[in-house]
Parts: C-alpha cells; structure tokens; sequence
C-alpha cells in the first residue's frame, strides 16, 4: 500500500518512514505544504498522512485543496497541536482520524489499518478491546482463541462493555442496557452475568473498578484482535 | 503615615456642625430670651391700659392673691405713695410719689421688679408692677424651647454625615476586595463603572498596569505552551525511532537498555503533557464554565488512572459517588480531578490502596482521595505544590508539576485544596478539595 507522509520535521519523519516500511507500506515523504500538494495531484496514495505546522502551505491548506478537488483518499492528520478546536477545526476540514504527538508506533499502525478498512466499506461490525472479540451477527465470542456461544443477557452486557473499551459502567447502567422498559429487574442480576461470563472468557476479562462498576481492558492496540 | 481620608472628613464635618450649631443655639436663645421679655412689657403695658379705668384699678389694687394662688407670678397693682407699707415683701411694694411715667426696672428691699407708672382716668397715679424673677424665668423657658429643634438636629446630622462617608466609599472597599480577590493567573481590569469621579485616574493607572502584568503573564505561559510543543516533535520522533529499533534483532542485554531508553521517553513525553497541561489551567477561560457533574469527571480520570494502577499494583477505587454538579470549566475541573487521583496512585506503593470519595453536603461539593503511601510531612506540605518540587526521597517519576496543576485548576474554579494525613491515622495523604455546589 502506498503511502504519503508529509512532515517537515527530518527527524520525525526519518522514524515514521522506518517504521511504515518495518510494516510493508510503501512510503513517499514529502517536507513541505506546496510539494506535497503537487505530488497529490500527479500520483494516487492510498492514505495521506499530514502534519499540520508545514512550510510553504500548511496542512489544513493541503487538506482543503485536496477535498476541493473532489479526492477522498483517506486522511490521517499527525500534530503537535491538541487543543479541541484545532481538532474539530482539522476534522472539519476533511480529516478522516487524528493523532496527537508524541504517539507509539502502534496506535499509528492500528489506525492506519481502521481507515483502510472503513475505505473498504467493510469497517468490522466486530466488537473488540484485542484480547476478547465479539460478533454481534453471530453472537459469539471469542478470547485467546476459543470460540464460545453467549446467553442474550451476556452478549448483551458484553456489547455494552467492549463499545467503550476502558470505560467503566456501573450496576444501574448496565441494569438500564440489558433490560428493556418494565421489564423487571432481578437482583444481583448483573453480578450473575459477570460471573458466568468470567467463567467463559478468563477470571481477567471483566474487571471490576472498586465502588464504580465494571468495565473490559483497553488494549494498545485496538482493532488488533482476529474476529 | 496613612491618614484614613473618611475619618479625617467625618471629624471636620462633625466638628463645623457641633461648632455651627453651638452658635446657633446661642443666638436664638439670646434672640428668643429678648422677644420673651419685649412680649411681657407689652403685656403689662396692656394690662395697664385696662387698669386705667378707675374702677376696675380700684378692685385691682384692693385684690388679695387666695392662698392656692402663687402670689409671686401676679402682677402687683399700687397706687403710688399713699398706702401704708404692707409687711409683706412679696406683694408689698412701696413706690415713692416720685416715679417718672413709663417702663422701668426698680428694685425695693433686694427684690427686683419691673414696673409701668401710668395714670387713670381721675389722675390717679399708679403703678403696675411684676417680678423680674418671673419674668425671666418665663423667658427663660420660651428661649430654651427654641433649641430644641437644633438639639435633635445636630446628632441626626453627624449620623447623615457618617452614613454618607461610608455610603461614598463604599466603591473603594469593594475595589480593595475586588483586587484582594484576584490570583497571579487571573488578572482582570476592575470594573471602572461605579468608580467615583475623584478615584478614577487611580483605578485606571491600576488597570493599565493589570493590562501590561497579564500581557506578559500570557506571554510566559504561551512560551511554556510553545516550548512544550515544539518539544513534541522531536520526542516523537525518538519514541518512534526506538520502537523501529525493537523490530531489529538485538542481543538480549541491548534490548533490556532499549526498554529502559523507551521507559525514559514515556516519561518526558508525560512530563510534555503535564507542561501543556500545567500552560492550559494558567490560561484561564472563565468564560467556558459549565455545569459538571463531579462524578463523572471523577469516573473518567480514574478510567485514564486504571491501567498506571493496575500495572502499578494499586487497588484504585470509589468510596462514595454522591450526586452533585460544580459550575467551571471543564478542562480546568478534569486536569485538577486527574491531578489528585493519577498522584495518590503515584505515590502509593504496590499493593497499596487509593479511595477516592466525592460527597456533597450542605451546599459543598467535597472531593477526598486518600491513598496509603508514605505521606508529606507538615513542613512539605505547602512546598508541594510548587512547580517541580518532589518530597526529599520519593523515588516515583512524576512530573512534579502535578500539584501545581490541581491547585491553579482550583483557583481559577474558585475551590481549596487541602493537603493532610490520613483521618485514621494510617501512613498517607488525604487531598480533599471543596467548592461551592451547584
């Protein structure tokens, strides 16, 4: 897969350069806003990868330009800038994912593979933090290679943990997720389902955060996991 | 030495009233005092008159006061020269032939009186007389009547003039407590609008240099901001060039230097993070204050704080989730939440605990996270909160800068912060911080 990398830093974007052909993608770098615009216009690359702060013309410049010619090569800004706006004002632009400098090698990667996939049009309707995986379709799921059924109650509660990695959801609101209006809740219904599942997937899975609720792992490397 | 302006104008202007009225009693009295007296002669002048008819001075002269009467206050009517003399002091009055006609003063056995010498009808001479004590007294009393007025007026005066100093400078009080109010990341100019006309070129001369202070303040905090930026770049560029490392085969002992050359640059790059931070709750953008539930920003740092304790060993969690909302911004509320709970987890040792607690209690939003490391000791707890200052010995690899941030997170949302041992008197350090709820 061919890629553009414009950054104007030459030590930056030595390492980026490295590190995305370590990962078998065929790297085109660029240092500055005008050459990177001439280079969109002549060659096709599968994914843009942009800094913002460029001499000659800056990113959000490129950015626009190319939008403006109707390109929707998938763009993937990478900035030392992380205020709110900037972001907003970035994705506005037409960005398709932002990353905040400094960043580990594999978030770069893990995103750079969502976008292809969502270029795709096959973005993975499989929900997954890397270590457990879930098919909404099939409602199965797999955890360190072994494939399982699950109840509706657990694949329910499961859904609701991995749609937000990391965040934690306490008793009530997963109460309210896997019951629908007037149906009535039973108690310690939620500690039953953990328990079983934790019986599937590994003791580890589902973690519980003390007087908050419960919540599955962040992984570092999202998107990761084989469904 | 500070002269107080409203104390020195509240003597002068009290003493000209007390001095102003002084003289004005005594001026009305003196006038009142002489009407009085003006108003008896022309009384007895009447008197007099009405007497002149011989018949009615004839029952007159011959009236004997009744026992209940007071004989002093009448008027004494006689016929000059002829009677023999009355033993009685007070209503005998001997007047010789001789008196001339008219008004006059006369004084017989000590006793003075004032007298009118007029003539009746027949040519009768007689004489019609009063006593000066009654008749000063009389006027005595009417003259003291006129001070009255003067007598209540001047204190409800020095109150008015009281009032109306505090009243006028009532604007520099609340500007002293204005300014008193404001902290170094706040500079604000005061508002000039209710600023009397005589205070306002001070006021000004303070706003100007409020303007120049906040100008450079900004100028400090923007070159921390860009400084921390431009930093970013090339230790992303290190983290990224030694993770490309990691994908070449290396001995085992050069790989073990490249996970401590890796941790190394975590570090800096948080250190980065925190300065970003730290430049950010130094800009203040009170206009951005929102309603915010304590909670939740205390559910999503412990979510961002989760995988430094769980690596770490620390057991992190909630003790209590009351319901209840602060007013702020959001950024400057979350950075001072995550400061307090990402430190406690810091500085507790593996196997440690780290409670956090957010309650809210007769209109007070209480935010308490109490872990079970080593603690700080009275004489460090003020220090901490300076920007990069570590406790003595602590091995942990903070950015030092945390505390800082809390504390200039929570003056600019108009908290405290206190820093103390732990209430069960458990090794540890209890930060609790406390804001009006909303």
């Amino acid at each position: 897969m061919r890629v553009l990398l414009v950054e104007d830093d030459p030590m930056l974007g030595n390492a980026v350069s490295q590190a995305l052909r370590d990962a078998s993608y065929a790297v085109d770098w660029l240092q500055d806003g005008r050459k990177a615009s001439t280079a969109l216009t002549h060659h096709g690359f599968e994914m843009i990868l942009l800094d913002l702060g460029l001499p000659q013309r800056d990113g959000l410049g490129v950015l626009r330009a190319l939008r403006a010619q109707g390109d929707a090569t998938p763009v993937l800004i990478i900035t030392a800038r992380d205020a709110i706006e900037q972001r907003i004002e970035g994705l506005d632009t037409g960005a398709d994912d932002y990353l905040v400098k400094p960043f580990a090698v594999g978030e770069l990667l893990a995103r750079m593979r969502a976008l292809s996939r969502r270029r795709a049009g096959g973005s993975s309707p499989v929900l997954t933090n890397g270590a457990i995986a879930l098919d909404p379709v099939t409602k199965t799921v797999s955890a360190s290679g072994v494939e399982q059924t699950l109840s509706n109650r657990e694949f329910a509660l499961l859904r609701e943990l991995l749609i937000r990695p990391g965040a934690v959801l306490s008793r009530a609101e997963l109460e309210d997720r896997i019951y629908g209006w007037g149906e009535e809740v039973e108690s310690n219904v939620v500690e039953f389902i953990i328990h079983s599942l934790r019986r599937k997937l590994g003791a580890e899975s589902i973690r519980n955060v003390r007087g908050l609720g419960w919540m599955v792992e962040r992984s570092a490397n999202p998107g990761e996991a084989k469904a | 030495m500070n002269a107080s302006l409203r104390k020195r104008l509240f003597i002068w202007l009290s003493t000209s009233i007390l001095v102003a009225g002084l003289l004005a009693a005594a001026l009305s009295f003196e006038l009142s005092y002489e009407d009085a007296n003006e108003l008896q002669d022309a009384q007895l002048t009447q008197v007099a008159e009405v007497l002149s008819h011989d018949a009615l001075s004839a029952a007159a002269i011959n009236y004997k006061p009744r026992d209940n009467e007071d004989a002093e206050t009448h008027y004494v009517i006689k016929r000059l020269g002829s009677l023999p003399p009355n033993p009685d002091p007070l209503v005998d009055l001997p007047l010789p032939d001789s008196l001339a006609p008219g008004l006059q003063t006369i004084e017989q056995r000590g006793i003075r009186w004032r007298a009118l010498v007029t003539q009746s009808g027949t040519g009768q001479r007689f004489a019609v007389a009063q006593r000066m004590t009654v008749r000063d007294e009389i006027a005595r009393a009417s003259a003291l009547l006129t001070l009255l007025p003067l007598i209540v007026l001047v204190p409800v005066l020095l109150l008015i003039v009281g009032l109306v100093l505090r009243q006028a400078f009532a604007p520099m009080r609340a500007m002293s407590a204005e300014v008193d109010r404001l902290d170094g990341n706040l500079l604000k100019a005061l508002d000039e609008r209710y600023v009397p006309l005589e205070a306002l070129p001070l006021v000004q001369a303070v706003n100007r240099l409020m303007r120049r202070l906040a100008l450079v303040l900004e100028q400090q905090r923007r070159l921390v901001s860009d400084a921390a930026h431009e930093l970013r770049t090339p230790v992303a560029a290190l983290i990224v060039q030694a993770e490309n490392v990691q994908h070449v085969d290396l001995p085992v002992e050069a790989q073990t230097r490249m996970t401590l050359l890796r941790q190394g640059l975590t570090r800096m790059s948080s250190l980065i993070d925190q300065l970003l931070n730290f430049a950010r709750v130094q800009g203040a953008t009170p206009s951005m204050a929102q309603r915010l539930e304590l909670s939740a920003l205390v559910r999503t740092a412990i979510e961002e704080t989760l995988p430094l304790a769980q690596a770490k060993g620390v057991d992190l969690g909630c003790v209590r989730t009351d319901p209840v909302a602060i007013q702020g911004d959001p950024l400057h509320a979350y950075a001072l939440v995550r400061n307090a709970i990402d430190n406690a987890v810091r500085y507790t040792p593996s196997g440690g605990t780290v409670d956090v607690s957010v309650s809210g209690e007769s209109g007070v939003a209480c935010l308490v996270v109490e872990d079970t490391g080593p603690g700080i000791s009275d004489a460090d707890i003020e220090r901490v909160f300076e920007p990069f200052v570590r406790v003595l010995g602590s091995q942990e690899s903070g950015s030092g800068l945390g505390l800082a941030i809390a504390r200039t997170a929570a003056q600019s949302l108009g908290g405290e912060i206190k820093l103390a041992g732990r209430a069960d008197k458990r090794s540890g350090l209890r930060f609790a911080y406390r804001q009006a709820a909303l």
